[in-house]
């Protein structure tokens, strides 16, 4: 992805600063870094080139100059020369002679013309030997007199010397000279050579800078493209697409195209750092704020107004079962599939129905996952808006997500067992209040009935005992109050008190009760009432819980260092995941057989507790229709206080 | 090494028996990944049944928690000994996870 926007961008600028278009401010940096090295390039080649042509060219002035003097002397000389034959000639009147003459002076000295004039221009005779040769009377002058010496050279290059000549009753004459100066080398064809020279030297030297000047600019190139780039930065440009420049460039471009795309991707490493966080800049364990949040047992998420998850706690993303870094950025439909939950969050921020919705409250919802049940409670709060902004419409949603299954099935639990418990204590109340009345109405009359009835008042009231016992032992254990109070404990009368207790009841119903018991039992340190307690509730159960027919067997080992009293029943027995479950508050088995029969599911959870307050343990071993057995170990000499 | 899992009211635990040792710790890890995202992290580590653990069972357990580390949770354990945490602390693993007495105390913390 970076690669590609780079390579990209290094084509566009390779393109316009090779053709040197000035399209964008980015390709103006770079045509303005080209033209610099180029006219740097030209500089260092065109000075000294530009110094040789001046040179040579001075050389060949000076020379040129050099000449003309000397050309200036020989008219000067030939003109001053001249006067006196001349003058003679026309005092004799023989203008033929005058002609040749200056036509063999003009030859001699290779002068371009002699002439002789009249002061208005007009000539008597020339070296040509154009003009006629006939003298006129008199030449009086007619015009200022024309300037007298050496003029010249002129533009043209022409040297003219003018001597005046006093011809007798005539008047005045003038010898003109005109030549053009020439070098001292002589001729036309060398300074033709020396002008030949100089432009081959020129044409090599404008050659020899063209190939330079390529060189050097292919050169300087990537340094004038990282030049511009390094200008445009400075005025403030940051894209490392513009600042790019082309890879064709060599070493330089590469190494600073490098460089961008290291920037680039740190840049970018950052964004997405920045991005993966919620949009105010929190990002997981960021802050100590945030760890806070994330420490709550409860799920907090932060919902804007187009119901999107802004921000998720930990507790958050495992109460709905998500990853926590999916959480971030989706649409709380996705996280959330319970209508009314949606539904209130929608109410809260006012997206639902018309104008602003509730401020707060609250849902509960159950879902099933995986085949567990859980109960969530889902609270929104719309947030007070963000400052600055405009609508409160829009200010986003506190969710607040609490797991209320355990609640729930502790409640249930709780519910249960007083309704339970209600029963169990409604019975032996009823039969108390039952007969009570029989006594009243009987019991005067027939001893029999007052016997009966005195007996069944004090079952059912010890009964009654033993179960708020039971209830206040289980609401110790609860606390973590429970307390023994250790004394020495014989097991003897502890045993006959068992028996008798429940032999009664075992042949109501049918049941045989044996006590398997040794000839001597031992003498433990432990609290007798809780002791007993437990074992009145393992056997009572044994009974409860065998029909009739069955057989129920109290054994008893004892052993140096400990005993173990053995319940042993035919009765309807525990199903296998069930054996531990039994010693939990308030359990009561599935089994249809079991539901039909009172109880309060806290016997065995008191008598385990006790047996290991003692340092002992109860177990159970089971087979379903067969019976159970449970056996409490105890230590002779109990270590707990 | 046996593993067992028990519900108390709505809380899974489960119950390594033994130590948690090389062979056992992917199965251990396994199940309890999987324990954890079914109960919504309702979930508590008896670890009451396991005498030590080696450098793999510590491994374990700390892949079992990673996820609820992950989330700023901890991951509750209870029953564990004296050798266990001994080598929790040691290696510096201690603060991965909550401690409870026994299940009880557990299970209540989710109350």
């Amino acid at each position: 992805m970076e690669n590609t926007t780079t390579a990209s961008s290094m084509r566009t600028v390779g393109a316009e600063s090779g053709e040197g278009e000035t399209g964008s401010p980015v390709g103006a940096g770079k045509t303005r870094g080209g033209s610099s090295v180029r006219l740097m390039a030209a500089l260092v080649i065109g000075c000294p080139l530009v110094a040789v042509i001046g040179c040579l060219s001075w050389g060949v002035l000076l020379k040129r100059s050099a000449g003309a003097d000397q050309q200036r002397a020989l008219v000067q000389t030939t003109a001053t020369a001249l006067a006196e034959p001349v003058r003679s000639i026309l005092d004799g009147g023989e203008p033929a002679r005058l002609a040749s003459l200056l036509y063999q002076v003009a030859q001699d000295n290779k002068l371009d013309r002699c002439t002789v004039e009249l002061s208005d221009g007009q000539e008597l005779a020339n070296s040509d030997r154009t003009k006629p040769l006939k003298l006129p009377e008199s030449w009086k002058a007619n015009g200022p007199a024309p300037v007298q010496g050496v003029e010249g050279p002129d533009r043209a290059g022409i040297i003219r010397a003018r001597v005046a000549v006093e011809v007798g009753a005539r008047g005045t004459a003038y010898v003109v000279v005109t030549s053009t100066p020439r070098a001292p080398l002589g001729s036309g064809r060398d300074l033709a050579n020396a002008w030949a020279g100089l432009a081959g030297v020129g044409v090599v030297a404008v050659g020899l800078m063209a190939f330079l000047f390529t060189k050097v600019h292919k050169g300087l190139r990537p340094l004038a493209a990282i030049q511009g780039a390094l200008r445009s930065m400075h005025a403030g440009e940051r894209s490392a697409a513009a600042l790019g420049v082309s890879p064709r460039w060599g070493a330089e471009a590469g190494a600073w195209n490098g460089l961008l795309a290291e920037r680039e991707s740190l840049r970018r490493s950052v964004m997405e750092k920045q991005g993966a966080g919620p949009a105010d800049g929190v990002r997981a364990g960021d802050s100590s704020v945030e760890r806070a949040c994330d420490a709550m047992s409860q799920g907090l998420m932060v919902v804007d107004g187009s119901l999107r998850v802004r921000y998720a706690n930990g507790a958050a993303a495992v109460l709905l079962g998500r990853k926590r870094a999916e959480m971030s950025g989706r649409a709380l439909s996705e996280l959330v599939t319970d209508a009314p939950a949606l539904d209130l969050v929608r109410t809260v921020l006012g997206t639902k129905g018309a104008g602003v919705g509730r401020r707060r409250g609250s849902v509960e919802v159950s879902r099933l996952n995986e085949g567990e049940q859980s109960v969530l409670r889902f609270s929104a709060t719309r947030m007070p808006p963000e400052p600055g902004q405009a609508s409160a419409l829009v200010a986003p949603a506190l969710v607040m997500v609490e797991d209320l299954t355990q609640q729930r099935v502790a409640d249930q639990a709780r519910d249960t067992f007083v309704t339970r418990a209600t029963h169990e204590l409604r019975t032996p109340l009823t039969n108390i209040r039952l007969y009570v009345e029989m006594l009243q109405e009987e019991g005067a009359a027939d001893a029999a009935v007052r016997g009966k009835c005195i007996n069944v008042i004090n079952q059912e009231s010890r009964r009654l005992e033993r179960m708020v016992g039971d209830m206040l032992s289980v609401a110790e254990i609860e606390a973590g109050s429970m307390k023994l109070n250790t004394d020495d404990v014989r097991l003897e009368p502890l045993m006959d008190e068992l028996r008798d207790d429940h032999m009664a009841q075992a042949t109501d119903k049918g049941l045989k009760l044996i006590f398997e018991l040794p000839p001597k039992l031992p003498v433990i340190r432990g609290d007798r009432d809780k002791i007993a307690m437990s074992l009145h509730n393992l056997l009572g159960n044994a009974l409860k819980y065998t029909p009739a027919g069955g057989t129920v067997t109290v054994k008893v080992d004892a052993g140096d260092s400990g005993m173990a009293v053995r319940v042993q029943d035919t009765g309807f027995g525990i199903a296998p995941d069930e054996t531990e479950r039994i010693f939990e508050k308030f359990y009561r088995s599935r089994d249809k057989r079991v539901a039909s029969i009172t109880g309060t599911g806290l016997g065995l959870v008191l008598a385990r507790e006790v047996a290991r307050l003692h340092g002992g343990d109860i177990t159970v071993e089971s087979q379903l229709d067969r019976g159970s057995t449970f056996t409490m170990t105890l230590p002779t000499l109990a270590r707990a206080a | 090494m046996e593993i067992k899992e028990q519900r108390h009211g709505a809380v899974t635990v489960l119950k390594p028996v033994g130590p948690l040792v090389q062979a056992d710790a992917g199965d251990f890890a396994e199940r309890v990944g999987r324990a954890m995202v079914k109960s919504l992290g309702r979930f508590v580590l008896d670890a009451s049944a396991v005498p030590f653990v080696d450098s793999a069972g510590l491994e374990a357990l700390l892949e079992a928690s990673k996820e609820l580390n992950s989330n700023g949770q901890l991951l509750r354990l209870c029953g564990v000994n004296e050798t266990v945490r001994e080598v929790l602390e040691l290696t510096d693993l201690a603060a991965r996870f909550e401690y409870f007495d026994d299940v009880a105390d557990a299970t209540r913390s989710f109350l």
